[in-house]
Order: structure tokens, then sequence, then C-alpha cells
């Protein structure tokens, strides 16, 4: 599952050999258009990031205050027109931003923690006794659909986007815990991490300094992947009002929100779901171009 | 036959561990258990509880024994087929689990059974023809598709198929036509993701030397060697999505059910987690386990009927290492 937005051989095409004068079976120097379009997207992203920082600097309209008439369609003051009750759904979507945003990061960072964490503990020493125990605590975590396990966490430390976040953190660690395993003991096998060990280097030593350094690429593009994952997680449980309450401006919440008055108002509801749309694919674009750079 | 019993431990110690997993993520972590277990202000109002005695309830539900002694009696129950009764309605657990299988079942099923071959069509079609816009088409619709709110393409599918067009109910789990939508939505996230894997698979194994030379000097066409050389050494990473694939497809039931307002596994699942009716929780976990594990047994199956290799060597041990480099 870390393939995603396969794009095709029509990179391969743009970018004929000719050009870089390589032969086929090896490797070619970095594709400078790919460097190119991660720059963009990163650049992009961090523009999201600004606007979920601060909000208000590009809404004319509070999101809370009823300051249109209720359904008015997409218009040049209400960009995304205004929902059941006059309030701009542009400035809505805008501030809801900063929720999925930043708790998407912060089960993303959860789940990164965790799973390195496991993962490195039982690569270090694969088919060992913490290997099988952790690897049947993996196992086990992975048998409870993530929903559910989202909704246990729920229900005994209360709603919430953040509560969920690490909820979902927890779900998702797993997949690093297996991804940075199998990282772990394919660089164990590297000629320089024998040679550190020979030379007597302690094991936190050879992990952060020789292992790390050259193995977080694929770590860093499931990173983006899950990212964007956590995001459709935390609005699917918004959506099922486990996530923030009512007023608040969570995207999976607009969308539930707007669900009740699709027959006469479909924006309502469809507008917070392509932005939420959008991010994830962006992350997902990101998380493609990270990997092809490895 | 000690690779059986060996699988068998193994799927026994997950369900096990899920059970205890839950039951202490449940059970242990907050303040007073019974508040939660009867309800918290969510479902009746604080005045309420004031009113009640709470020490007699905890012993009826068995809250005043040690922790220890409700896990014991918990496992004893799980043993023999029993899982309680619902903390809200007193009925058995196994008696509501029973009436919500076969809706989902019914959504999960023709899901899977939609989405294979139409992964499989896509996946061909990403591959296969000579035009290059159809190739490109046919790999980017799999990954555009997966990065949309599952929910939010219920509600987009309503609104275009049953408010604007008004082919389909928009929801209720009587008819058969209240199935298609939420199958649509589902098989098609399904087709998606196998869609993606055999991309990736056949892509790699079309570039190897028996798919680029050896096949086509004795004659084959592309299409030939696609499907007769290159699927059954694709279908390999696609195994292990498919055992993947149907533990989501649990989760992405919670989501459609209520979405299309379908009663099933997905809707108990959040009614029970809403009243706080922690046995039916802890009874869907144990469930959902049980299907996690069938299933990866059969994928591991599966793999050793795929490559004949496997089934000399002692076949789990390579199974699972397939599984664990594709996932």
């Amino acid at each position: 599952m870390t393939d995603t937005l396969l794009p095709p051989r029509l990179l391969d095409a743009e970018l004929p050999d000719i050009a870089t004068g390589a032969p086929l079976d090896e490797p070619r120097p970095r594709p400078r258009r790919r460097l190119k379009e991660l720059h963009v997207h990163l650049t992009l992203f961090a523009a999201l990031i600004f606007i979920g920082l601060f909000p208000s600097l590009i809404t004319r309209h509070d999101p809370f205050d009823l300051d249109g008439r209720p359904f008015t369609s997409p218009n040049g003051t209400y960009w995304f027109g205004t929902d059941e009750i006059g309030r701009d759904l542009f400035s809505r979507v805008v501030h809801g931003l900063q929720i999925s945003l930043f708790s998407g990061a912060l089960a993303v960072v959860v789940a990164l923690v965790l799973g390195s964490i496991v993962g490195i503990l039982s690569g270090l020493r694969p088919g060992g006794w913490l290997d099988r125990i952790l690897g049947i605590g993996t196992e086990a975590v992975m048998a409870v659909p993530s929903v559910l396990l989202a909704l246990a966490v729920i229900t005994t430390y209360g709603r919430g986007a953040y509560v969920a976040a690490i909820a979902i953190g927890i779900g998702e660690a797993t997949g690093f815990a297996r991804l940075v395993r199998g990282v772990v003991i394919q660089a164990g096998t590297f000629t320089f991490v024998e040679a550190a060990r020979t030379c007597g280097a302690k094991p936190w030593r050879i992990v952060t300094r020789h292992i790390v350094p050259n193995a977080y690429g694929p770590v860093l593009a499931y990173t983006a992947l899950n990212f964007g994952l956590a995001m459709l997680a935390i609005g699917s449980l918004s959506y099922l009002g486990f996530g923030e309450a009512p007023p608040s401006p969570e995207w999976g919440v607009l969308i539930s929100g707007g669900q009740k008055y699709l027959a006469h108002a479909w924006w309502v509801a469809i507008i917070p779901g392509v932005a939420l749309t959008a991010v994830v694919v962006l992350l997902n674009r990101i998380a493609y171009l990270l990997q092809e750079d490895h | 036959m000690s690779v059986v019993a060996t699988r068998l431990a193994h799927a026994v110690a997950v369900v096990f561990a899920a059970y205890s997993v839950s039951f202490f993520l449940l059970f242990v972590l907050p303040g007073d258990a019974v508040l939660a277990r009867i309800g918290t202000t969510d479902t009746i109002g604080q005045a309420d509880i004031s009113d009640l005695n709470l020490d007699a309830l905890r012993t009826e539900v068995g809250l005043n024994d040690s922790l220890w002694r409700q896990y014991f009696d918990g496992i004893t129950g799980l043993l023999h087929g029993d899982l309680g009764r619902s903390l809200v309605n007193d009925r058995p657990v196994t008696e509501l689990l029973g009436e919500a299988l076969p809706n989902t079942l019914a959504l999960a099923g023709l899901s899977l059974v939609v989405s294979v071959p139409l992964g499989l069509l896509i996946a061909v079609l990403a591959v296969n023809p000579r035009s290059r816009a159809i190739r490109s088409l046919a790999s980017l619709a799999p990954s555009a598709y997966v990065s949309l709110p599952v929910f939010w393409i219920g509600i987009l599918f309503i609104y275009v198929f049953s408010i604007t067009l008004g082919w389909f109910p928009s929801g209720g789990s009587q008819s058969a036509s209240a199935l298609v939508l939420p199958t649509a939505v589902l098989g098609l996230l399904g087709a998606a993701q196998f869609a993606q894997v055999l991309i990736s698979g056949l892509r790699t194994e079309i570039g190897t030397t028996y798919a680029a030379v050896t096949a086509p000097a004795k004659g084959a066409g592309r299409f030939y060697t696609l499907v007769r050389h290159c699927l059954r050494n694709a279908a390999f990473p696609f195994l292990a999505v498919f055992g993947l694939r149907v533990g989501m497809l649990l989760g992405g039931t919670v989501v459609i059910e209520v979405v299309f307002s379908r009663s099933g596994i997905g809707r108990l699942m959040v009614d029970s987690v809403k009243s706080v009716d922690l046995t039916v929780v802890l009874g869907l976990v144990v469930v959902l386990a049980l299907v996690f594990v069938v299933i990866n047994a059969l994928v591991d199956i599966g793999y050793a009927l795929l490559d004949p290799r496997l089934r000399r060597q002692s076949a789990v041990e390579g199974a699972a290492q397939n599984q664990e480099i594709s996932s």
C-alpha cells in the first residue's frame, strides 16, 4: 500500500534515457523535474500549514457568525455559500483546516514514534523473543479494526479531534512498526553496519548513526501517505459523531451536518469533502514523489 | 502437521491478545467503570445519576469483583462461546451479533465480488493497451479514488443517483435496490486498492526476462503474456492486500452503514460505543479478530496454492515472509 498515485510510464517517457545517457539498468540520476514538482507541492503544503495557523488572514467572515441568509448558494460574497443558519461556509472550511491538518499531524507523529520504537526493537534481533512478542502484539492491534480501536479510546477518554488523532495514531503505528522492522533488518545486512559492529559500536549508536541516516527514505514517504490516511480517518470519526462536537468547523462535522440538507443545498456537504480530498491528494502526491527519490 | 498446529496456536494467541488489549483498554484506564458502563451524561442526565445506588449496580454487573476476576470470567465465557449480555438492553451479545451479521456480510461479500474482477480489469487496462492515454487514466483513477473520504463518496452518490437521478433509494436495509449504492461505494474502493497493487506487480513482472524476452520469443502476444505468465506472479502482493482489505472492509462498513442508514455490524458498533455498552463492544472485537485471523490463514493457504515452491518448504514461514515484504 506504499504505492499511491502511481504515475505511469508517462514520466519515464518524458525523460528519455538518451537525455541522461545512462544505460537502462543503472540507476539514473535523480530526475530534476520530479524534484521540482516535489518542491512545488511542499511549498503548497507549507502554505496550507500557514493558513492552518492563521485562518483569519484569508477569510472575511467569522466562522461562527450568522451573517448571511441561510442556504445562500456560492456567490461573490460567500464563495462556498452559507449553511443552514447562514454561516459563511468558506470561512468555516478554512478554519476547519486547522483542526483537520493538525490532528492529522498529531496522529502521524504518534504512529511514527510508537511504530519506530517497536520496529527498531524487533528489527535489531529478528526472530528473538522480543521480536516474537512484539510481532504478536502488532498483529493483535491489526486484528482490531482501526475504527473500533479508535472508538474504544474515545469511549474511555471522551470525544474530540485530538483524542481521535491519538487513537488513529496507535492504529497506524502497526504499519510503521512493520516497515521500520523490515528496514532495520535490511540495513543490518549492509557492509558498513557490519563494520561498525565489528568496531564495537553499541546497538543504539549503530541505529542512530548508521541505520537511520541510510534508511529514513521509505519511512518518510510512508509518513506522508499516512498523514493523508489519518486525515481521512479523523474525518470519518467526526462524521460518525466521535470527533469534534457540532459547532466546530471540523470537516467531518461539516459534511455530516450538511448531509441532512443535501436535497436543496448540495454545497454544504459536498464542498468540505472536496477540500479534504484536495489535501489528501496533495499529501499522497508528496508521498509518491518522496518514494521515487530514494 | 506441526505447521498447522503452530498456525492454529498463533491464531488463538492473536484473538486472545486482541480481547485482552481491548479489555484493558476499555475497563482499566478511566476512573469509574460503572459510570462508564451504565452510561455517562450522554445517555442519562447528571441528575439521575445522583439518585442511583451505584454500589448495588456495581455488584449487579460484577464490577465489584477484582479486575482479574472480571477478566478471568470474560475469558471463561469466551471459551464457552458466551459473550455476556448487553448492558443496555440485557440481550445476549451473541444474539445481537447474529442479527447484525447477515446484513453486513451481504454488503461486504457483494462488494468483494464486485471489486476483484473490476480491480483486475483496471490493472490490465493500466498495463496492456498501446494507447498511453488509456494506460495512464487506468493507473491514475484508482489512486485518485482511494484519496477520497468514503463517507463523502457515499453522500455524493446519494446526491447524484438518489436525489438528482432518483434511480436508487438513499438508504435503508430492506429492499435489494438499497444495496446498490453502498455496494458501489465499497466495491469501487476495493477495486481501486486491488488495482493499485496489481498494477505495480504487473509492471515489475512485465519487465522481467521471462515476460519481456522469453514469452515474446515463443510468439506469445502481450495480453497472453500478461494474463498467463505475469498475473500469477503479481498475485502475491495482491493476496496480502486482499487479507488486509477484508479487515478494512469491516471498518469501511461502519461508516457506510451510517451514511446509508443500514443496520449491521458497523451500526451496532457505533450505537454500542455511543451508549457505552462495553460487553457488546468487546463481543464485536472478538468476532472481528476471528474474521481477521481466518482470512489471514486463508491468505496463507492461497500463497501455497499459487506457489508450488512454498508447498515443499515450510509453507507458513515462507508465506509470512512474503506478506511482510509486500505490505
